[in-house]
């Protein structure tokens, strides 16, 4: 919210400054985020009225003759939006417009000009808070401005705004009444003295013509628990007097007309939202009531709306003419020729408003207003300054209001003292707590045991007894308390079993000499499609994406690291090794996360170096990270070659554990992106405990430190063997032939080359491995060694048709 | 006698030699079989007697001097040979250093792990949840019932009905308090949505650390308390903390919190506004409604929340200007915190 601080210092007397307001208000929950100071920028502008005007025949320019009290000017202008009697500002010459441009005399096609006429952004003024008449050419003043006198003195443009933002419970400060209230209560407090909130519900003084003799039927009096018409004749609607004018300039409100200006200007002053209805365009009666489903509206702004019956209405005996405390009706508004109205001023449930308003997608200043909570005690007060104004303003005669009310008193809270000190932590004295509830001018009575406060109805935020322990703060200052530490039991400094394996998974990864990301987890269904991941019924869209670039939750890690790599190449970066440990999102049975790893390597491990020892990534230091990492982990594991549809179809493959898939890895295709190698481990898959909340006073997954195993103190022999078989056995097969074997002094197999070709015989190739034996008991002999070979040799043969040759 | 000073005067010649095959030469012209020095010793059967003792002890004296003095030369020659063969092998030692790509975590990683180690070390056990949640308890059993204008402040990314990505990690703190009874002493972590316009300071996805501690003794001066210690353990000690009035449907007392400015200590910088204070999040005591919706008794515990972005934390305490910059992982900002 925006607000005037000359208004407050005109209206209330104000005499803090605006910063010692400020700080002030933000110290007890009224934030001032902002002080601004407006000042006019343009000189010698004055109020002048058009007298006479003429075409210049063959021009598009006017003639005409401005008047400026004693004397009249010649002006030459080509607005189009003037008539003889306009009342305009007018700039003389050597005036300085607010763009810092010069007036000086000048001639056109011959004639004089004495000045020129002034448009809004000549002056500097907001079009924001202007009619939209007043921003078509020329800006038109009202018809009761005075003439000759300095525009600023018209509408005083000096001033300092403070930029208010309001918590949501604060809805008595929302108007300019209820905001000097708490200024009120910030006084009482500096003087010690209890607030004095009289003066906050002026008195109206008004002689009624007779009474509203026209039905009114609340149907749900829950909803609308008080509901006041009144019929106000004869009123004249046209623009706003300069008097009301100036309120609505001061109030930053858009002038309509007459009758909608005061309703506005009550609104915004008094934060009780009314509503006009044209009373020759109703039938015999008013009626308060839910919508029908299939009922529709056309709403002022000329939208037709669909109503259900969340939506509380005004309606006459046939159809609705008002969705209540959000917006009127298009037919029944007040227009230029209304002659007799309708004035509504009505407690709404905050509820229903904010239900009506928001299953709509219509939020107004009145719904806005209402859903925070009126104060139902100004509503009939609200009514009567309001017809006073339109009186004045239009010439109308007013009725008594029809009111039917089903207020209830709202409920006392009771409030004792050990709660105040227990929540608070800090001994409090009785007197203390009520002199706190003086400042804030709240009636109570002291019932030993508890104070018993009696809620004024514009304060809705105190309901329960913390409410009021919540005021004892905001009056002795939030920051007046002591700090203490926490004491007592607990049970914790524990991580969950599963964030202390996503640390451990994170710090290994780090070992392994990869960078951690975290991207992005709304992601494009149009990424997807290239990839060949777009399996439609699995994929979770958002209803309400903030733009179509993040409409559905990532289902892999892949896209999004891939548009990180992007990001990287693009900015000159050739090498990246990356991994990110997140959230992935499928539609199952239901909406399902699950944790997920991806690794991503392109590039080089070691860049090209003057000493040719370049190192690239590929598919074998990939596999062999993920075998680093699965090791760590204690699973089993196995690499069974599979084709994804966005890898290459012979260089990828499923990761397997128990016979379930716990990921897959490959180079990635190469019309998708050049040389990149992607592997994806189901994180899930190999935490076997449930994913969320599981204690973290319990173990269950097996990565911490095991307890020391023995080594052997003989040395270590090794053999390098070579092993002829069929180029279609796997390698993988020819090792587990020499596994099985079972031979405990074998402690090592590493195959160190892979030969095909001449001379060997087509379809045959060649393995060399290095074996390496060592025993717990004694240094092994050669013979015994030889032995172990020869037991190689016959398995190999017998199991797989191979030829062991010894080095 | 004479021939001993010729053949020392021509020995202390060839014994400059800077080569060891030279050096061996003069090793055999002077002491092999046929050498000048033994030819020397032949020459003692002419000697008369008197003098053979004495000239023999010189030619001795001489051999010892040869043999000794070549053996010396020849270690200063191998010296010299062996430094010559190192000096072909001398490489330019400024030549760069052979680099690896090497690992590191993200930033947002090590500030979670910071804020979380502090935790630990006050007690707080860390819980995580789901990312989807379903409307209960993300606003339900948080006080914030359907249509209230609190969730305007959240706004939501919905997934179905009732069904959402949660916008504040606070659905653990009722995970949380359905499973376990008090004491309880939590902090919960993790990633949030909210349906933000994206600009430096706002972003649709971002992280939270929210903390919870149920007690029967619990209180505003132990949330100070508990929020001192925290952020002088997390941005230094001498930074200070305040709190102003604020409103969260789920804490009454509702409160915000600021800190001294780290980067300017509070005497009014670009980045706090030159207000000197920093806004982290919000805090207060856990509403009753709340623990009633979790059937916790609030005449017997009571409580305090508070929610503080990790994003904001990371930004504050090392100067990042952007919010954006987490999640697009440009290495050249990564690499700056490995």
């Amino acid at each position: 919210m925006i607000i005037s601080y000359k208004l407050l210092k005109d209206a209330f007397d104000v005499d803090y400054t605006p910063q010692e307001l400020s700080d002030k208000l933000t110290s007890i929950g009224i934030e001032v985020e902002g002080i601004r100071d407006v000042k006019h920028n343009f000189k010698h502008i004055i109020t002048g009225k058009i007298v006479s005007m003429e075409l210049i025949t063959e021009t598009k320019l006017f003639k005409t003759m401005v008047s400026i009290g004693e004397e009249a000017l010649q002006i030459i202008t080509a607005a189009t939006n003037l008539e003889v009697n306009n009342i305009v500002p007018v700039a003389l010459p050597d005036s300085i417009l607010a763009n810092g441009l010069a007036i000086k005399r000048e001639e056109f096609k011959g004639f004089k000009s004495n000045g020129m006429l002034c448009s809004y952004t000549e002056l500097g003024l907001d079009p924001e808070y202007l009619s939209n008449e007043e921003k078509v050419g020329i800006l038109i003043l009202p018809e009761d401005t005075p003439i000759g006198l300095k525009f600023e003195d018209i509408l005083p443009i000096d001033d300092t705004v403070l930029e208010l933002s309001l918590l949501p419970d604060r809805a008595d400060a929302f108007n300019v009444n209820g905001l000097a209230r708490w200024i009120e209560t910030l006084k009482a407090r500096d003087n010690g003295k209890r607030a004095d909130f009289s003066k906050f519900t002026p008195e109206v003084n008004l002689s009624f013509q007779g009474e509203t003799n026209f039905e009114i039927d609340i149907k749900n009096p829950e909803m609308c628990p008080f509901y006041s018409g009144r019929i106000i004749k004869n009123v004249n609607v046209k623009k706003s007097s300069l008097k009301l004018r100036q309120k609505l300039f001061m109030l930053k409100i858009r002038p309509i007309n007459n009758i909608v200006d005061i309703t506005n200007f009550i609104n915004k002053f008094y934060g009780q939202p009314l509503h006009a209805f044209d009373f020759d365009k109703l039938d015999e009666k008013l009626i308060i009531r839910l919508a029908k489903k299939g009922e529709k509206l056309k709403t002022l702004d000329e939208v037709e709306r669909n109503l259900t019956d969340d939506n509380l209405v005004i309606a006459d005996s046939k159809k609705p003419i008002a969705i209540a405390g959000v917006m009127g009706g298009k037919s029944t508004s007040v227009k230029e020729d209304t002659k007799n109205i309708i004035l509504e001023s009505a407690y709404f449930s905050p509820k229903r408003i904010a239900q009506s308003s928001r299953t709509l997608g219509l939020i107004t200043d009145a719904s806005t207003l209402f859903e925070k909570g009126a104060d139902s005690n100004f509503t009939p007060i609200a009514s009567l300054i309001a017809t006073k104004l339109i009186c004045e303003e239009t010439g109308g005669i007013p009725y008594k209001d029809n009111a039917i009310s089903y207020l209830v008193k709202p409920d006392t809270v009771k409030v004792r003292l050990e709660k105040i000190n227990s929540l608070l932590g800090e001994l409090i004295n009785k007197e203390d707590v009520k002199k706190y509830f003086d400042f804030e001018g709240l009636k109570y009575k002291d019932k030993g045991s508890f104070i018993e406060v009696y809620p004024p109805t514009f304060r809705q935020d105190l309901k329960i007894e913390e409410d009021l322990v919540e005021e004892v703060i905001r009056m002795k200052g939030y920051n007046e308390f002591r700090e203490t530490l926490l004491s007592g039991e607990f049970r914790g400094s524990k991580r969950t079993e599963f964030e202390d394996f996503i640390w451990f998974l994170k710090d290994k990864l780090v070992a392994l000499g990869l960078t951690e990301i975290q991207t992005t987890s709304l992601i494009n269904t149009e990424k997807l499609k290239i990839i060949g991941l777009d399996e439609e019924k699995r994929l979770i869209k958002l209803l309400n994406p903030l733009t179509e670039d993040m409409n559905i939750l990532r289902p892999s890690l892949l896209t999004p690291m891939l548009d990180v790599l992007e990001r990287n190449i693009n900015a000159g970066k050739n090498s990246i090794s990356m991994f990110e440990i997140g959230k992935v999102f499928r539609k199952d049975a239901s909406f399902q996360e699950y944790m997920e790893l991806g690794i991503m390597l392109s590039g080089d491990k070691i860049s090209k170096n003057a000493f040719k020892k370049a190192f690239s990534y590929d598919f074998f230091y990939l596999k062999g990270i993920v075998e680093e990492f699965l090791d760590s982990v204690r699973i089993n594991y196995d690499f069974e070659e599979h084709a994804l549809p966005f890898m290459h179809p012979y260089q990828s493959a499923k990761i397997i554990s128990l016979n379930k898939e716990i990921g897959y890895i490959g180079k990635i295709k190469d019309e998708i992106f050049k040389n990149v190698f992607y592997a994806s481990i189901y994180i899930d898959g190999i935490f076997n405990e449930s994913l969320f909340l599981c204690n973290p006073h319990s173990s269950s997954v097996d990565y911490k430190l095991k307890n020391f195993e023995d080594f052997s103190i003989y040395p270590t022999v090794k053999r390098d063997i070579a092993i002829l078989v069929e180029e279609s056995v796997s390698e993988k097969k020819v090792r587990e032939t020499i596994r099985h074997l079972n031979i405990s002094e074998l402690k090592c197999i590493t195959l160190f080359d892979i030969y095909k070709g001449i001379p060997l015989p087509k379809g045959k190739k060649n393995l060399a491995y290095s074996l390496e034996f060592s025993s717990m008991d004694k240094t092994l002999r050669g013979e015994e060694i030889e032995e172990l070979i020869e037991k190689i040799e016959q398995e190999i043969k017998i199991k797989i048709g191979g030829i062991l040759r010894k080095k | 006698m004479k021939e001993i000073e010729e053949i020392k005067k021509e020995f202390e010649e060839k014994i400059k030699t800077k080569s060891i095959e030279e050096l061996k030469k003069v090793e055999t012209h002077f002491l092999g079989r046929k050498g000048k020095v033994v030819d020397l010793f032949k020459t003692l059967k002419n000697a008369t007697e008197e003098n053979r003792k004495n000239i023999g002890q010189q030619i001795n004296d001489l051999k010892s001097y040869v043999e000794e003095t070549i053996s010396k030369r020849l270690k200063e020659l191998e010296e010299i040979e062996k430094n010559k063969l190192l000096a072909n092998e001398r490489i330019d030692i400024t030549l760069p250093g052979i680099r690896l790509e090497t690992g590191g975590l993200h930033i947002l990683s090590k500030v979670m792990k910071e804020v979380e180690d502090i935790f630990l070390s006050m007690g707080f056990d860390v819980m995580t949840g789901p990312e989807i949640e379903s409307d209960y308890y993300n606003f339900e059993a948080l006080n914030i019932p359907e249509f209230h204008p609190a969730r305007d402040m959240q706004d939501t990314f919905y997934l179905a009905k009732k069904i959402l990505l949660r916008t504040q990690t606070s659905p653990i703190q009722i995970r949380t308090m359905e499973k376990y009874k008090p004491p309880i002493r939590i902090i919960a972590i993790g990633r949030c949505y909210r349906r933000d316009a994206i600009d430096s300071s706002h972003s649709p996805i971002f992280h939270q650390v929210e903390g919870l501690v149920i007690d029967k003794n619990v209180s505003f001066s132990s949330l100070k308390g508990t929020l001192l210690e925290f952020t002088k353990k997390m941005f230094g000690e001498e930074t200070k903390i305040r709190f102003s009035p604020s409103y969260f449907p789920f804490v009454e007392p509702g409160a915000e919190t600021a800190i001294s400015c780290v980067i300017c200590k509070g005497k009014g910088c670009r980045v706090c506004k030159y207000t000197g204070w920093l806004e982290m999040g919000g805090s207060g005591m856990v509403h009753p409604n709340v623990l009633k919706n979790v059937n916790i008794d609030p005449e017997e515990y009571q409580g305090f929340a508070f929610g503080w972005g990790v994003e904001r934390i990371a930004m504050i305490k090392y100067g990042i200007p952007d919010i954006r910059m987490f999640l697009q992982n440009d290495l050249r900002f990564l690499e700056q915190f490995k």
